[in-house]
């Protein structure tokens, strides 16, 4: 247990992390962050998966009949061509090569300015020898070398699209002219150069909303032809037969028809779209929309979310920061008070402000301070007092004639000190024992608590000897309290026999001006007493040296 | 038989014009097969009214306007001399108008018309017959009528098959009190009734009263007979709809030409015998002055297959009424004579406002 504390504590200390403010911090904010996080997360991939299906779908509803589309140009312009073919005049032209020259050529003129997308038109013979001929550019169909041979597999030609005179995509088709009458036998061949740009006129229809756009392309990604919202910027990216897309995105589009895919699209654009293959011509379409617009709806979803984890991540942390003040405050008053107690000033009360672990241990706190001011208090009380009689003992009674003493000579007038002893103490001792004796000393101690003011201070000597302190008292007047003492004592009657004391009177500074001097003259009053024949009070007549005084003063 | 006929024709051109002796009731067989045939509804490519190249196109809602052929896959009854089908029985020069009709089928009453029918074309087509008598098995429609098993033959014969047709031609198949020498009735698919009358399967019958036939079974009181059938094909119903319009009509509804008002689509054609635009050769319609014509016409199936042949130049009598233009509602057939007296080149056309300008109309000439 104490192993791993250890060595949590070490990591917190590493990272920084040893108060509780911090922690608390720390563990609101992880609190807060790793669990909303993670949730907004796992919802931004869910909305986003479910969003690209629903991309997906739409795209495949543009790209499947955009690709069917391209598809059915296909079949139209053959379509096309077997009309124009099956034109008797076609027909005839074929079959004979001469004569009404001027009728084909008008007729392939009228079949081009009728067909717009058609901008050659050349009727070839058996041999393969143009017998007529309409072309926009002035020039003929520029068929492939061997497109004899194609046309006996195929039936038909359908070329690779290519660049054309000015610059436009064109592709070149051809199908054989068949005998209207008899069998059918081919005659000759009709080929057409078909302009690929009208093919914008058919893909319209399939570009996606949302600034979408719909391109056909060659099956490595040459683009033939693209529509969009913002067309004139199209133009300027993407060029046909020029623009292509890398073999890595095509790759990728083919290998996942119908799918949404995101790429980099003509001219730099980020998008989503679906590819779908038009089969029969070894192209694709694709109908795209940019990611932006795509994932608007899930942008906004993770913005929102953002804004609302950080709302929670800041008022966490204030939470959290004034719950650790909350911990904090009261932990920081119990270490100061802690800190004040152990300099030694049991002085310390710290509030108790709510309950809880803190309350208690602040609580607690206090009680332990208060127990160990009372212990202080008891054991202080031990030091000064006599344990026979309760009153101050000598050491105690010699701090208290020194403060007096400063006292007085800063100007707090005379005091008086009365030195008492019990007569005859030793014989009574003898004669009734100690715990008589004991006795004597406690019933004149309890004199002395009796006649003393509150301000006087009494104290057990030493043996049967006791002293009386009377701060601001004349000699005179501590005479009367001594011949009241020595009365109230030698009235009392203890198992029967009479006790009596002798009480030396001595006043500072007048008959000694330190606190030795006036116990020594108190105690040669007491002697003289004693001398005089005991009970009774005799003041001091000794005279302190001025001398003496003035240099003890300048002294301090 | 062919001395009889001689004979008799000689009979019929003697002095004071006598009716001949009426043949005898027999049982006329027709070998007729439905076969998939290449038709031009122009051939020789010229609008022969305008004398201009024709040319047809099709226009959509949302993309450029695309070239059509007039020639267009079609299901026709052509006749075969025999019931092995292998030669087609060549049309005699004055039934060459007769066009993408299927061969005159003719009777006296009293006879039985007896029709080898094969089916040539992909599909299921049958012969069905109006007027004559039939029963179940020789009706050549298909609907719940309580019939099973050799009895339904005849709804729908399956490419490569063959149905023998029966139709005895009693009395009530003939003329009316009302009618003149002979009645026009006619035939067509009845599988799918629509689509194979739109494909071309529909031919004439003529029925003439036995009192008042020639051996051969056609009218003593007329000289020449013309059939006319006043058709609104609609290509889209055709069984070859898929190969024979362009391509793009998968993708969008055909609309009729910008600016004109007819409404429908280059796939209507507008045909009087499967000609359009005066199509018809004019020396298959040539008459003489004098001699008596009966002109037999009808309508076709569409909705909308409302007529008014008008003839330019001579007029007819219609049930005894003089008139020179009829009313044709859907497959009404109606018999009209004339004696031309105005010798030319005369226009024949449908007088439903635009019918003429979508091509139906061909000419007919009027000689010495």
């Amino acid at each position: 247990m104490r192993a791993w504390e250890q060595s949590a504590a070490t990591v917190l200390r590493a990272i920084g992390l040893e108060s509780i403010q911090r922690k608390i911090l720390v563990f609101g904010i992880i609190a807060t962050l790793v669990p909303s996080l993670g949730i907004a997360w796992v919802s931004y991939a869910q909305n986003k998966r479910a969003l690209t299906d629903k991309i997906a779908q739409e795209l495949g509803l543009l790209a499947a009949p955009g690709a069917s589309g391209i598809e059915l140009w296909r079949r139209q312009h053959l379509f096309d061509l077997r009309v124009f073919a099956g034109s008797e005049l076609i027909a005839g032209a074929a079959r004979t090569g001469a004569g009404g020259e001027r009728r084909r050529a008008d007729y392939l003129a009228s079949v081009r300015s009728h067909y717009a997308d058609y901008d050659a038109l050349a009727v070839l013979d058996l041999q393969g020898r143009v017998v007529a001929v309409s072309s926009r550019s002035g020039r003929s169909v520029p068929l492939p070398a061997d497109w004899q041979s194609q046309l006996r597999t195929a039936g038909e030609i359908v070329g690779e699209p290519y660049r054309g005179p000015d610059g436009k995509p064109m592709i070149v088709l051809a199908m054989p002219i068949r005998s209207a009458s008899g069998r059918g036998l081919a005659i000759g061949t009709l080929a057409a150069v078909v302009d690929l740009h009208a093919l914008t006129d058919d893909i319209r229809r399939y570009v996606p909303r949302d600034s979408g756009r719909f391109f056909v392309t060659t099956g490595d990604g040459l683009l033939i032809a693209g529509v969009a919202a913002d067309s004139l910027k199209l133009r300027a990216v993407a060029k046909p037969l020029d623009a292509r897309l890398t073999p890595g995105t095509m790759r990728g589009l083919t290998a996942r028809p119908g799918e949404a895919t995101e790429y980099g699209s003509f001219g730099g654009r980020r998008v989503v779209g679906t590819l779908e293959p038009v089969e029969r011509l070894n192209w694709a379409v694709l109908a795209e929309v940019p990611s932006s617009a795509a994932f608007r709806q899930i942008a906004h979803l993770r913005n929102v979310t953002l804004g609302v984890v950080t709302a929670m991540f800041v008022s966490v942390g204030l939470l959290a920061y004034v719950l650790g003040l909350l911990i904090i405050h009261p932990l920081n008053r119990l270490a100061q008070g802690a800190a004040t107690v152990a300099e030694g000033d049991l002085a310390v009360d710290i509030p108790v402000i709510g309950g809880g672990e803190v309350g208690r241990l602040t609580t607690i706190f206090n009680h332990m301070v208060d127990r160990l001011r009372e212990g202080r208090e008891a054991l202080e009380r031990l030091t000064v007092t006599d344990g026979l009689t309760g009153l101050f003992n000598r050491r105690r009674l010699m701090e208290t004639l020194a403060v007096e003493a400063e006292r007085s000579q800063r100007g707090a007038g005379p005091f008086t000190v009365l030195m008492i002893d019990v007569d005859h103490f030793k014989q009574y001792n003898d004669s009734h024992g100690h715990q008589a004796g004991d006795t004597v000393l406690s019933r004149v101690a309890e004199v002395l608590r009796d006649v003393i003011r509150q301000v006087d201070t009494a104290a057990r000597y030493g043996g049967e000897e006791f002293l009386l302190l009377l701060p601001q008292t004349s000699a005179e007047a501590a005479v009367e309290v001594a011949e009241r003492l020595r009365k109230k004592v030698s009235s009392a009657e203890l198992d029967g026999e009479r006790v009596t004391v002798s009480v030396g009177v001595a006043e500072y500074p007048g008959n000694g001006d330190t606190v030795e001097g006036v116990i020594a003259a108190a105690d040669a009053a007491l002697y003289r007493a004693k001398m005089d024949g005991r009970d009774r009070v005799v003041r001091s007549s000794v005279r302190s040296r001025p001398s003496t005084t003035a240099r003890r003063r300048r002294d301090g | 038989m062919r001395l009889a006929l001689l004979l008799l024709s000689l009979v019929g051109a003697g002095p004071g014009r006598r009716p001949t002796a009426p043949p005898p009731p027999m049982t006329r067989t027709y070998y007729v097969a439905a076969d998939t045939v290449r038709w031009n509804y122009v051939p020789g490519g010229i609008d022969q009214l305008s004398g201009r190249p024709y040319t047809d196109t099709a226009f959509f809602p949302d993309s450029a306007p695309r070239p059509v052929s007039t020639v267009y896959l079609k299901i026709l009854y052509r006749e075969y001399t025999d019931a092995t089908f292998q030669t087609l029985n060549p049309r005699p020069p004055e039934w060459r108008h007769l066009g993408f009709l299927g061969p005159l089928l003719r009777a006296v009453v009293g006879d039985t018309i007896r029709v080898v029918f094969r089916n040539n074309a992909p599909g299921r087509f049958s012969m069905h017959p109006h007027g004559v008598f039939y029963e179940k098995s020789s009706e050549g429609a298909p609907y719940v009528d309580g019939t099973s098993g050799a009895d339904t033959a005849d709804d729908g014969v399956p490419q490569g098959g063959t149905h023998v047709y029966v139709w005895p031609v009693p009395l009530r198949a003939g003329p009316g009190p009302n009618d003149g020498s002979s009645v026009l009735w006619m035939y067509h698919s009845h599988t799918d009734e629509v689509r194979d009358i739109n494909s071309g399967l529909i031919g004439p019958i003529i029925i003439t009263a036995r009192a008042k036939a020639r051996a051969d079974g056609t009218p003593v009181d007329v000289d020449r007979e013309i059939v006319t059938a006043f058709a609104q094909v609609e290509e889209a119903s055709s069984w070859f709809a898929d190969q024979n319009l362009p391509p793009f009509a998968k993708r969008a509804i055909p609309r009729s030409e910008p600016g004109r008002f007819d409404g429908y689509p280059f796939h209507v054609e507008f045909t009087i015998n499967g000609f359009t635009h005066g199509s018809l050769p004019l020396e298959d319609l040539t008459i003489r002055r004098g001699q008596r014509v009966r002109w037999y016409v009808f309508a076709s199936t569409n909705d909308f297959d409302f007529h008014a042949p008008h003839w330019h130049g001579n007029t007819v009598l219609l049930n005894g009424m003089r008139t020179d233009v009829l009313q044709l509602s859907m497959m009404q057939m109606v018999v009209a004579d004339m004696i031309p007296d105005n010798v030319g080149t005369w226009l024949f056309h449908c007088h439903v406002s635009f019918h003429f300008t979508d091509g139906m109309g061909v000419r007919y000439r009027v000689t010495e």
